[in-house]
């Protein structure tokens, strides 16, 4: 073999050492999780049905091994959960998800298990700390975010950040609990006006 | 009583402040008390003023004191 120049690039399903580094907000760490990390944190949501219901998932309740499945494996790549890591108690208080798609788009939702905390800024510290992050990644092109038409605490937090409603659509979701359909309404916010409103460089 | 005033009442009673601190330079985007749960109470009041369900535009319309007034005009 002669001694020309080897790009070494990297599988594409190893973990992206960039997006998966720790991410430090003036009140949290958020740390991305190994499947058994994951496992552990969002296991009890998995038996919540208020959880699973403003998460939209298929089913009123999840098994051990359903919930393996139906939570997926964080590769560091295309899914990632991050723990919630309140430093003043030293605790997880919840967990915050994002799917990169193969077209860039970083679906993400919260739950924040901690009751304690609802009400008191979590949702957009955590979030403007990942996007500011995840913006920095060239595979994430926007941001996007699914939420029930009555999950009027999620409207609020994106209308916070500024995203921005693309979508409305109705009853496009049929709770497994109450056989009812449900309106949903999809909100986005590109990764580069991202970066300008907050004054940031690609990584 | 006008749809201003009724806002300022309302407004005041779901962000916890005094009506006086309430005007129309009140929003979403600005007022430290109008945080998610608040929203939450708000949307909740409107529809017990309204005696029905505010619809998912209106929802995502309630950015400040001038929606929540034209809704209760």
């Amino acid at each position: 073999m002669g001694g020309g120049m080897v790009l070494n690039l990297g599988k594409r399903t190893d973990p992206d050492p960039y997006l998966t580094k720790p991410v430090r907000t003036e009140r949290f760490d958020l740390v991305s999780c190994t499947t058994a990390e994951a496992l552990k944190i969002t296991l009890p949501w998995a038996s919540n049905p208020d959880i699973l219901h403003n998460l939209m998932y298929d089913k009123p309740a999840y098994t051990r091994l359903q919930w393996v499945k139906a939570m997926g494996k964080p590769d560091g790549r295309h899914l990632f959960y991050h723990a919630i890591v309140a430093r003043e108690i030293k605790g997880t208080i919840g967990a915050h998800r994002i799917r990169i798609d193969r077209s860039g788009t970083a679906a993400m939702s919260i739950v924040l298990t901690a009751k304690s905390w609802w009400g008191k800024g979590v949702f957009e510290e955590v979030r403007t700390g990942l996007m500011d992050h995840f913006s920095g990644s060239p595979d994430v092109m926007r941001f996007a975010g699914r939420v029930l038409s009555r999950n009027v605490s999620s409207i609020y937090n994106y209308q916070k950040l500024g995203f921005r409603l693309i979508g409305y659509d109705r009853k496009s979701w049929l709770s497994p609990v109450t056989g009812e359909h449900a309106d949903t309404m999809y909100f986005e916010y590109l990764a580069e006006d991202w970066r300008e409103t907050r004054g940031l460089v690609p990584a | 009583m006008t749809g201003g005033d009724a806002a300022r009442d309302l407004l005041a009673e779901a962000l916890g402040l005094a009506p006086g601190e309430v005007g129309e330079a009140t929003a979403l985007e600005s007022c430290e008390a109008w945080d998610s749960l608040a929203h939450f109470r708000i949307v909740t009041a409107l529809e017990a003023r309204l005696g029905r369900s505010l619809d998912p535009m209106e929802i995502v319309g309630l950015r400040g004191f001038a929606d929540v007034a034209k809704l209760l005009g």
